[in-house]
């Protein structure tokens, strides 16, 4: 665990509703914000801000869960016993910079991926698509997109978003960061499938997601990085 | 009978002489023989004078091979795709590249699958010619010729009605039946079987258009030869 997200888990356990709303959780099972805040009887955002902290933290787990207007998230507490796992004075990277390296990779994976099957055309597709893509008001956006050099390579786009990180970082949080990625994502897989169909885009992206996550298996499960893509993809990978 | 408009000319030297100039426009081909009879060879001089000659843009694809190898393999007769493919004139696709590899039925693609494939890749390539090499990776993937037979009918009735003209390969078995499943001539617009004959301890190489709807073909068996320059087949010269 890294400074930043250290202080902001002391911070929500600290807080006046953090413990109950583990607790709630506790005895609940899996809960959407609403049914906890209700139960507390605090507004809804107040609830989610802790939950929000608390997934950040690695103190409970979240699905997506269709409700009648919208999709949102359930959650379920991870353990009755919450641990810290830090290292004083280690100059760690940080989960942020290191799901950001696991993003950007799999992203340039994809991409050589695809062109290793003959589809050279998906680098000029996601520069295009990416000039107007819209990724909302996700404060991350801009500082991300302009570290991704799809012509440069891998390498390169991983430096500079490292630095970026590291400079941001007060402005970095990662529910922001894996909106950005799954966004992303959708457009390469929009991109993938205009240029080679809906079914070889997901098998692209799927032999890359195995291919990857083998290498970053403890972070992807620690982070839950692969919660930014689609059902039917993770459900290919499953199989 | 179809127009000479109509038709799209393959440029291999005698092929277009005994079938009017070419496959008819938007039909569906399948060319059989046994392994080394030419197959790949003649389906690639087929894109390649396309785009070349006839400024007709290609889709190989590839789902054997890898296409590194079927693109060296290009090269080495003076066929290089590289330019046209860096100006979006060619394509191989490879799609061997991302099958599964475990389980049952996880090595291979079905029509389905190279439906929706096909049906992103030729509108956004614009390709005019397309080659699938080859039918016989497909055909594993059914489990009965009942299976295979209605989705490759299926699949030939979606090329007809794309504006693309298709060569699909499938290989035959020595002394077996003319194609790999016995029920790909069917659903085709043509038919053209490569042989390999051994005559007087040497083997020949032979072609024959069995079939080929809206033309007055030569039904003769015509020996070839495989020069630098790719098939050259005697169109005024018969195998006997």
């Amino acid at each position: 665990m890294d400074r930043k997200r250290f202080s902001e888990a002391l911070e929500a356990l600290s807080g006046s509703y953090g413990l109950s709303i583990l607790d709630v959780l506790r005895s609940r099972g899996w809960s959407i914000a609403s049914d906890i805040a209700a139960e507390l009887n605090i507004h809804t955002t107040t609830a989610s801000k802790y939950l929000s902290k608390f997934y950040s933290a690695g103190f409970v787990e979240r699905r997506r869960k269709r409700c009648r207007t919208r999709e949102t998230f359930e959650y379920h507490l991870k353990s009755e016993r919450i641990r810290f796992d830090i290292r004083i004075g280690e100059d760690e990277p940080g989960p942020l910079i290191e799901s950001s390296q696991f993003y950007v990779s799999l992203l340039f994976d994809t991409i050589g991926k695809a062109q290793k099957i003959g589809w050279a055309l998906i680098t000029q597709g996601l520069m295009e698509a990416l000039q107007d893509a819209d990724f909302g008001d996700n404060p991350i956006a801009p500082i991300a997109l302009s570290c991704l050099d799809l012509q440069g390579g891998k390498d390169n786009s991983i430096r500079l978003i490292k630095r970026a990180i590291q400079e941001e970082v007060d402005e970095v949080d990662m529910v922001d960061l894996k909106d950005f990625y799954r966004t992303l994502f959708r457009y390469v897989l929009q991109v993938c499938e205009e240029g080679v169909g809906r079914n070889t885009a997901l098998r692209i992206l799927q032999t890359t997601i195995a291919q990857s996550h083998k290498k970053y298996v403890d972070l992807a499960r620690r982070e839950h990085l692969l919660d930014i893509f689609p059902k039917e993809v993770i459900d290919g990978l499953e199989e | 009978m179809a127009s000479k408009s109509e038709r799209i000319p393959t440029g291999i030297p005698g092929l277009d002489a005994i079938t009017q100039g070419g496959f008819p426009e938007s039909s569906v081909n399948l060319i059989a023989g046994p392994a080394g009879s030419g197959k790949t060879l003649l389906a690639s001089q087929f894109f390649f004078n396309g785009a070349k000659e006839f400024r007709q843009k290609g889709l190989y694809l590839v789902l054997e091979e890898n296409r590194q190898n079927v693109a060296r393999a290009m090269k080495d007769l003076s066929m290089d795709v590289s330019p046209y493919e860096e100006g979006g004139e060619l394509f191989i696709i490879d799609l061997g590249e991302v099958r599964g590899k475990e389980g049952k039925q996880k090595g291979t693609v079905g029509f389905q699958d190279i439906k929706d494939f096909l049906d992103s890749c030729l509108k956004a390539t614009g390709a005019e010619r397309l080659v699938i090499d080859s039918l016989s990776t497909i055909g594993l993937y059914y489990r009965s010729i009942e299976d295979l037979r209605e989705e490759l009918f299926i699949f030939s009735r979606f090329l007809r009605q794309k504006d693309v003209t298709s060569l699909l390969l499938t290989e035959s078995i020595e002394g077996g039946p003319l194609t790999r499943f016995g029920v790909e001539q069917f659903v085709a617009d043509s038919f053209i079987v490569l042989g390999l004959e051994e005559v007087r301890g040497e083997l020949r190489r032979t072609i024959t258009v069995r079939k080929m709807r809206f033309t007055k073909h030569d039904t003769a068996k015509h020996p070839f030869l495989i020069t630098s320059r790719g098939i050259e087949i005697s169109s005024g010269e018969k195998a006997v």
